[in-house]
């Protein structure tokens, strides 16, 4: 099944979805927000095909939490199939991005940040002269869709982060791993100070990349606790594992969720991960996956649910999650970006090239089987 | 030890070339340009705005392009920034190494600049901000 592009042309540096709204920074030193939800209306999409827009573009969780009887259904697999072909042969452009009324506003983060996250209704920011946070609540009646009042958080050049469990992992390159408290106490720690260029959440632990130096998963174990019919957690630190001890081998490598990746020799090793079954059989190896050398030298990479998704200096790659063929992505983008902890779009890529951005929608890993999959984190589907 | 002259750039700002990233010192970046063009590449530095007060960053132009100036601490991964120190008002430079050395990245005020003037790809600015491998 091919994906589904929507295109909006533009100068832009960075993007984020979050509630029903895109936010795209300008590179002019704006912030250009645009109503997600009505954005399709633009396009007159029949009725018929309405279901799978939705599910592309604005409900990625619809067919995760469907039946799956209904899927096991040959026939009715063959109509959702179709539906997501036929749509993926529309012309989805916007050329001009002022024709959907967007909200403008001036930046006043530091601009061109390294990297942006939003969580818990707050847009995190961070840069060299440090991290920065503003409210984004579409519920609250501000003037502008991202508070002007901005909080500077922490002063030390961040250049990539990744929010969970109530915390900032944050990668300080030559300074190494820290986590931020975002609640209660704002404490920072430092949880290595080995090099770090990217940080992804596996579970309740953290995954430090880097090219200089070995990966490393920051392992911390979880204790639940029961007060009064309250429920709350625990996160203790408890040691680094290196990434030689997961993948007998040194590469670049990273780690989201239940899959923890290397790139070596022109192939991607994956191994899952599950923190529950200590001390001997939480890392499973599950094979390999190849990548054409034309690609050139791995940059980054990430995990979605759809695929493993890998930057190299000439493409983006996406190995999927169905075990098909590669889809690559030619050229350099200026920026990229996926949401796998969001509930509504953690089927998009979005891919940011010097004229324009593409979001790009995955559907196939609604029909994988979430327990056997390789490439791609793993979906809880509520029975 | 040989000795090395302070070249006038211009009443206030002098500059002397560093000889620990031209002779092979282990653990240094290197320059593979020439004397003179490390010293056009901060002349331009200079007349473009590109030094804040004690630091400053540099391309080296060929044919009105980047290209490569020098090698980072490796002595292998080509680079194409150059850093500026000002060290008592005489500046010196060395080929920035973004991946190993915060301090060798271009903060934001500077990949703007360069953003702006649009003498870099977008790509390769948002790489060297992030510390991730960047080549042109």
């Amino acid at each position: 099944m091919q994906p589904v592009k929507l295109t909006i042309f533009g100068e832009y540096w960075d993007s984020q979805i979050y509630a029903g709204r895109l936010y795209l920074f300008g590179l002019s030193g704006d912030i250009i927000t645009l109503d997600w939800d009505k954005l399709f209306e633009v396009f007159g999409i029949e009725e018929e095909l309405i279901l799978a827009a939705s599910a592309a573009f604005q409900r990625s969780d619809l067919f995760y939490d469907s039946k799956r009887e209904l899927f096991q259904d040959r026939e009715i697999k063959q109509i959702i199939l179709k539906k997501f072909d036929q749509l993926a042969e529309r012309d989805l452009t916007i050329p001009n991005v002022e024709s959907l009324n967007p909200k403008h506003q001036d930046n006043k983060f530091p601009f061109p940040h390294t990297d942006s996250q939003i969580y818990r209704k707050t847009l995190y920011v961070s840069s060299q002269s440090g991290v920065y946070s503003a409210t984004c609540d579409k519920k609250t009646k501000n003037k502008h869709p991202v508070s002007t009042r901005t909080q500077k958080r922490w002063d030390a050049p961040v250049v990539a982060m990744s929010a969970s469990y109530g915390c900032l992992a944050l990668a300080v390159g030559d300074e190494g791993l820290f986590q931020m408290s975002l609640f209660d106490t704002a404490e920072i720690e430092n949880l290595s100070n080995q090099n770090c260029i990217d940080c992804n959440w596996t579970y309740y632990s953290i995954y430090g990349s880097s090219h200089i130096r070995s990966g490393y998963l920051a392992e911390f174990e979880k204790e639940n606790h029961f007060e009064d019919e309250n429920r709350s957690y625990e996160r203790r630190f408890r040691s680094l594992i290196s990434e030689d001890t997961v993948f007998h081998g040194s590469g670049y490598s990273w780690g989201v969720h239940d899959k923890l990746c290397q790139a070596r020799n022109g192939c991607v090793h994956i191994v899952r991960y599950k923190p529950w079954k200590k001390p001997d059989s939480e890392l499973e190896y599950m094979g390999r996956l190849n990548l054409a050398q034309w690609k050139g030298q791995v940059i980054s990479g990430k995990v979605a649910s759809f695929g493993v998704i890998i930057e190299c200096e000439n493409a983006i790659v996406v190995l999927p999650s169905d075990d098909g063929d590669a889809i690559t992505f030619p050229g350099e983008p200026v920026n990229w970006r996926i949401f796998p902890r969001s509930k509504h779009y953690e089927n998009q890529l979005h891919i940011i090239y010097e004229d324009r951005i593409e979001i790009i929608s995955f559907n196939h890993d609604y029909f994988v089987n979430q327990e056997l999959k390789r490439a791609g984190i793993k979906v809880f589907q509520p029975n | 030890m040989a000795i090395v002259p302070t070249i006038s750039v211009s009443p206030d700002v002098s500059y002397s070339h560093n000889l620990s990233h031209r002779d092979g010192t282990l653990k240094k970046s290197q320059w593979k340009i020439f004397n003179d063009e490390e010293l056009l590449s901060f002349t331009t530095a200079l007349k473009k705005k590109w030094l804040l007060s004690d630091v400053g960053w540099g391309l080296h132009f060929e044919n009105k392009t980047p290209a490569n100036l020098g090698v980072a601490q490796d002595h292998e991964t080509l680079v194409f920034v150059a850093k500026f120190v000002n060290d008592k008002n005489t500046w010196h430079g060395y080929p920035a190494d973004h991946q190993r050395n915060n301090q060798d990245i271009p903060p934001e005020q500077i990949r703007r600049k360069w953003l702006e003037a649009k003498v870099l790809p977008l790509p390769k600015i948002r790489k060297l901000g992030k510390g991730q491998p960047c080549s042109l």
